[in-house]
């Protein structure tokens, strides 16, 4: 199952454990992105904690947790590769992963085509 | 209701995104910042400087009056030649930063930044009030486009049919461009070979056609901004303003001229007990300072901002400018850069970023 919250991250929900990313809309927005600045693992955040920073070259962007948990672990390659975003911003280009999630967290996020419409309004 | 250059159509069609600077609507980037930035480190690439605003002051006695104005020796400079300076306030403020063009004997070219350029224009027709000479703006009459890159003088020798053999830096030459009569100047803003074009507006037009149609790469000001900060380039509203003077920003080398010019004293003064002066860094890594973040010591103590700082593509790692203490500036010093959440530790170096490279 896969949720969008209006702040442009992605979430992929496999039991309890969620992959979290920017949207392929967000990376197109940011451009070229320069910097991930990964949480640490272990971290605990609140859903719409500041989860970590995506720096572009013109500007750094708070990226917001969409769920609440502990951060399981971190797309290290992004440290040295982060165009991985720009190229696969909702695959490869992963953040983290964020376990503990409550289920009920991704109700108020939306699925695919209600994001679609989000992003052209 | 931001300006538009006569390129605007050109750039929606190209697909750019656009942005507001200094008062004009300008390509912040087409493909992309990165890719543009390494085109012009790599081979060549084109930009829309149109928003710039060129001058022309002449009179029989414009030699002695604009010399007053400008920090620029004026006397060495030969007619056919370009120079770097300032146009400074009574306290030395920089008011602009500029190159004036010497068109002939009596005739100059000078050439500022767009959202300084009307009150420049104000300023030195003020100055001018009492001399034989005046200026008046060229806006209307030529328009500007860059030419950028190792591959600068190949690509307009091929696609607009200049031939720039022999042309030195900041020098400057009268050609056709694209039927029109124009000139060219061996100069730019990103650290590469280079070339600046000036013509009328339908010709500039019409050579940014063909430099697309010949697959140039149009560049915007994202790589126009990352290339002149690895180049060391100072830029007006960050590095330079009205409260700063050359002196803090180490530029006296071209301030330096033996003769009274309007903000002379003053800056004279300044040089000998700067308040803080302006220093490149380096920061471990690729995570950016950005303009206004506070520099501080290890016991949290402010010790000066940050002027500019970006990811520099070509350098690998995140560079920057901020003014600090005097007593801070020698290479190699530790500073903190407080970007909100946390310190960054910088060191202070020294320029270039890059090293050396060949140039003409």
């Amino acid at each position: 199952m896969i949720r969008y919250s209006k702040e442009h991250e992605w979430v992929r929900l496999d039991g309890t454990t969620a992959t979290i990313g920017i949207t392929d809309f967000a990376q197109s927005e940011l451009g070229d992105i320069t910097f991930v600045e990964l949480p640490e693992v272990g971290a605990e955040f609140a859903k719409d904690d500041v989860l970590c920073v995506v720096e572009s070259v013109k500007a750094a962007s708070d990226i917001f947790a969409p769920v609440s948990g502990r951060v399981a672990s971190v797309n290290t390659s992004l440290e040295d590769a982060p165009e991985t975003v720009n190229n696969s911003a909702e695959d490869e280009g992963w953040i983290c992963k964020i376990e503990g999630v409550d289920p009920a967290d991704l109700q108020d996020l939306m699925d695919a085509e209600a994001y679609r419409a989000f992003c052209k309004s | 209701m931001a300006l538009k250059t006569g390129l605007y159509d050109q750039h929606i069609a190209a697909g750019a995104r656009m942005m507001e600077f200094g008062g004009w609507d300008m390509p912040l980037q087409y493909e992309g910042i990165l890719a543009e930035h390494m085109q012009v480190r790599n081979a060549f690439g084109i930009f829309d400087t149109s928003h710039m605003n060129a001058f022309l002051v002449e009179g029989s006695d414009s030699l002695d009056a604009l010399s007053r104005i400008v920090t620029q020796n004026l006397r060495t400079l030969a007619v056919g030649a370009c120079r770097y300076g300032f146009l400074l306030n009574q306290t030395a403020g920089v008011i602009d930063d500029l190159i004036v063009y010497r068109m002939g004997e009596t005739t100059w070219m000078p050439v500022v930044n767009a959202g300084t350029a009307p009150a420049d224009l104000a300023w030195i027709k003020a100055q001018l009030a009492d001399s034989s000479s005046s200026v008046r703006d060229l806006r209307d009459s030529q328009a500007k486009i860059d030419v950028q890159g190792p591959a600068a003088a190949e690509a307009l020798s091929s696609i607009l049919g200049i031939q720039t053999d022999g042309l030195r830096r900041f020098r400057w030459m009268q050609t056709a461009i694209a039927g029109a009569s124009g000139i060219v100047s061996r100069t730019g803003y990103t650290g590469e070979d280079g070339f600046e074009l000036y013509a009328p507006h339908a010709a500039i037009a019409s050579a940014w056609r063909q430099l697309l149609a010949a697959g140039a790469t149009p560049c915007g000001l994202g790589a126009r901004d990352t290339l002149r900060l690895e180049a060391g380039f100072t830029l007006y509203g960050h590095e330079l303003d009205t409260e700063t003077s050359p002196a803090e920003a180490n530029l006296m080398r071209y301030a330096g001229k033996d003769e009274d010019f309007i903000g002379r004293p003053a800056l004279l003064k300044r040089a000998a007990s700067p308040a803080h002066l302006l220093v490149p860094f380096k920061i471990a890594g690729r995570q950016a300072a950005r303009h206004g973040q506070n520099v501080c010591l290890a016991d949290q103590s402010i010790v000066g901002r940050v002027t500019s700082g970006a990811f520099g593509p070509s350098v690998g790692q995140a560079i920057g400018f901020a003014y600090v203490r005097p007593d801070l500036t020698a290479p190699g010093t530790e500073i903190l850069i407080d970007i909100g959440r946390k310190m960054l530790t910088a060191a202070v170096t020294s320029l270039p970023f890059l090293p050396e490279r060949k140039s003409s």
